[in-house]
């Protein structure tokens, strides 16, 4: 067990309730200080509640938490002070200029850090007299982190940062994600994208319907799944009897409408049997992929649905 | 405090950085302004009959020719105007022959008073060349009131100047100064200005500003910043909801001095009329009515939490309460759903007033009613708005 006062944020029986709806029921967890914690979830689990609890933006129904080292009854100007928060929508089209964002931000905290120094972290010192709404998405989002930063925060809560960027701008923003890690920072964050969790988590919750369900290591969490290898081919309209075939062979297999994945263990048995069956059912395997199990995998493992459904 | 500042300059930049906003909310109400001014203030149509009353005094009843006073040369005017094609413009109201002039007078008054007679005009006794001063009875609310008071005053100067020629009493040289001199003229409650549509108008431009401000803007900016989520980012900060509250208020008081500037401004400029806007009573209204504004803008955005029905709520609210108050015309002889509209809005008892203090038209309603019906609406507003409102999209709290 971790010492207590290694922890940035504990939480302990944290519930959140709309009515009959449980959005959070119950989940404690607990973030170590210069990690990056990922909460992982499908649509409605239950995670940005949870965030906008740790944000100070709700308020939970139960539950105590833990603000390093000293506990409150809910996140409030105090702890805001060392919170840096990029929200899910971030949709700042406005007339303004970068540099006079980032000094309006700058005014609402007690401390903070020179806007110059945060332009040049975020890389947008070039765009500094701009107009917010003239910025690619990319560069608006690395300017929602450059708001996040401008009060020097021990802890970062990144709301699924790279939703809707393009590949390069999420490598770039997964690039300055890690540069704040090695300065210190703790980053809570949650996202859709398992490449996103996986290459930089040190830590992952597994969330849904408002319970978490697994913990530990992105390693951990797919060596748990027992399986090496998955063999995914396109599923070309099979038939179900073929699939039924499938199933006496191999004892886990995922369908969806487009793909067929198989979990195996040994690859050197595992892919004769299936060309024996290919040949014998007349089918192509079309796309076929060998791969090591992702997160989605021990996702779908756990909870029988994909992360975007 | 920072914070507050650097919210209010962040919408001043956001005012001053669009030409629309520019253009709706600094340039239009002078453009509203001066279209109305000079469509009502240049409506002469073939329509407008004045009613006068002619109070006689008894010592100048008999006008016959050997009574060569000033009572009869006004008598004969009058006279002449009764049988000329101009008499569809007058219509006279003679003595009955048993009343005294100050009995007819306190009749004719309240007629005055009621809007069915223009003006009284009471024949001066004495005899040229120094008769008494002619006294004019007005109504000064009353444009038509003030236009027949214009009138009389240009005919007597012109009685005067034809009697100076006539009597010889200045050479043609002089007459030039002589013409310009006028007659005195004591008006019933002693007020010397006319009216003027521009006049009128002044104040239910201001007013429609600030319910523009108050409401349109104010709902217009929090309710976009609430429906994208900016709001919300401003809150995962320290800053609390009063700071950005104070922030956004500073900019509508700023953008409403400025508007009410420009106005003044302009209507010196442009009319030649220089209202008293800034003394303590029309102030304390200019704030009243600013504060009902936004209150019902907060009104709005308690109940309305869509940014797409919000506009249309809006408007839906502010629309009616401008035309449907007196702000733009005359609203008094409204009946029915219209009528009722007119008197539980609070933007009718506001121009009233505003009006009434700077002198320009007096006031319908009662300086209580004035004050209570706005007050009424600020006040459910603002209960509304506590119970109700919310900084974020959708009103989850």
């Amino acid at each position: 067990m971790t010492a207590s006062n290694q922890r940035a944020i504990e939480i302990n029986g944290l519930k959140k309730y709309y009515g009959s709806v449980k959005a959070v029921d119950g989940i404690s967890f607990y973030v170590k200080k210069g990690q990056i914690f990922t909460l992982l979830g499908p649509n409605g689990a239950g995670k940005t509640t949870t965030i906008e609890i740790l944000e100070g933006l709700k308020e939970a129904d139960a539950g105590q938490i833990e603000f390093f080292g000293r506990k409150v009854d809910k996140i409030g100007s105090q702890e805001k002070e060392d919170i840096g928060v990029l929200l899910q929508k971030n949709n700042y089209i406005e007339k303004v200029k970068v540099k006079e964002m980032l000094k309006m931000f700058s005014s609402f905290y007690k401390k903070s850090l020179p806007i110059n120094d945060i332009l040049e972290k975020i890389a947008l010192k070039d765009k500094e007299d701009a107009f917010v709404e003239s910025l690619s998405g990319g560069q608006q989002q690395r300017l929602s982190i450059g708001l996040a930063l401008i009060n020097d925060p021990k802890i970062l809560y990144l709301d699924e940062p790279t939703t809707g960027l393009d590949p390069q701008a999420r490598r770039n923003l997964w690039d300055l994600i890690e540069d704040l890690k090695n300065d210190g920072k703790t980053i809570f964050l949650t996202t859709h994208y398992m490449d996103e969790a996986e290459k930089l988590s040190d830590y992952v919750y597994i969330m849904d319907q408002g319970k978490i369900i697994a913990d530990g290591t992105p390693e951990e969490l797919i060596d748990n799944l027992g399986q090496e290898n998955v063999i995914d081919f396109a599923r070309n309209g099979l038939k179900d009897n073929k699939i039924a075939e499938l199933k006496e062979i191999y004892s886990k297999i995922k369908i969806t409408p487009e793909e067929i994945s198989i979990y195996v263990q040994d690859l050197s048995s595992a892919l004769p049997a299936l060309i024996n069956w290919a040949e014998k059912a007349d089918k192509k395997l079309d796309n076929l992929k060998i791969r090591r199990p992702n997160l989605e995998d021990v996702f779908i493992e756990l909870t029988g649905k994909g992360l975007r459904d | 405090m920072l914070a507050i500042k650097n919210i209010f300059l962040k919408h001043l930049r956001k005012q001053l950085r669009d030409r629309y906003s520019i253009f709706w909310n600094l340039v239009f109400p002078l453009v509203l302004l001066t279209i109305l001014a000079l469509i009502f203030g240049g409506q002469t149509g073939e329509d407008i009959s004045f009613d006068i009353s002619i109070a006689r005094p008894e010592s100048v009843r008999d006008t016959s020719e050997e009574n060569q006073s000033y009572a009869m040369i006004i008598d004969d005017v009058i006279r002449s105007i009764e049988e000329s094609e101009d008499s569809r413009w007058f219509q006279f109201h003679h003595q009955d022959p048993e009343q005294s002039a100050e009995e007819f007078i306190a009749q004719e008054e309240e007629f005055l008073e009621s809007g069915d007679r223009h003006l009284i005009l009471k024949i001066p006794e004495g005899s040229l060349p120094e008769p008494d001063q002619i006294e004019i009875y007005r109504q000064p609310g009353s444009q038509l009131s003030n236009i027949a008071a214009d009138v009389i005053n240009s005919i007597v100067t012109e009685i005067n100047r034809e009697i100076n020629i006539a009597e010889g009493n200045v050479s043609r040289e002089q007459l030039i100064a002589t013409t310009s001199r006028q007659i005195d003229v004591s008006l019933s409650n002693g007020e010397e200005d006319s009216f003027s549509m521009a006049e009128y108008l002044v104040p239910g431009i201001i007013l429609f500003t600030f319910l523009s401000s108050g409401v349109e803007v104010l709902v217009g900016r929090i309710s976009s910043m609430r429906a994208r989520g900016i709001l919300r980012r401003y809150f995962a900060t320290p800053l609390k909801p009063i700071q950005y509250f104070a922030g956004i208020l500073a900019f509508i008081i700023v953008l409403s001095i400025v508007q009410v500037l420009l106005i003044h401004g302009w209507s010196i400029f442009f009319f030649d009329i220089n209202l008293d806007l800034f003394n303590f009573d029309f102030i304390f209204y200019m704030v009243f009515a600013l504060i009902v504004s936004v209150s019902m803008g907060f009104m709005v955005l308690s109940l309305v939490k869509s940014k797409e029905s919000v506009g249309v709520v809006t408007q839906a609210l502010t629309y009616p309460m401008a035309f449907l108050s007196g702000i733009f015309f005359e609203v008094t002889g409204m009946t029915g759903i219209l009528g009722l509209i007119v008197a539980i809005n609070p933007m009718t008892y506001l121009v009233n007033g505003m009006r009434d203090i700077l002198g320009v038209y007096p006031s319908p309603t009662s300086d209580l009613l004035n004050l209570i019906v706005p007050a009424i609406w600020m006040i459910g507003s603002i209960a509304i708005s506590l119970v109700k409102f919310s900084w974020n999209p959708g009103g989850d709290s």
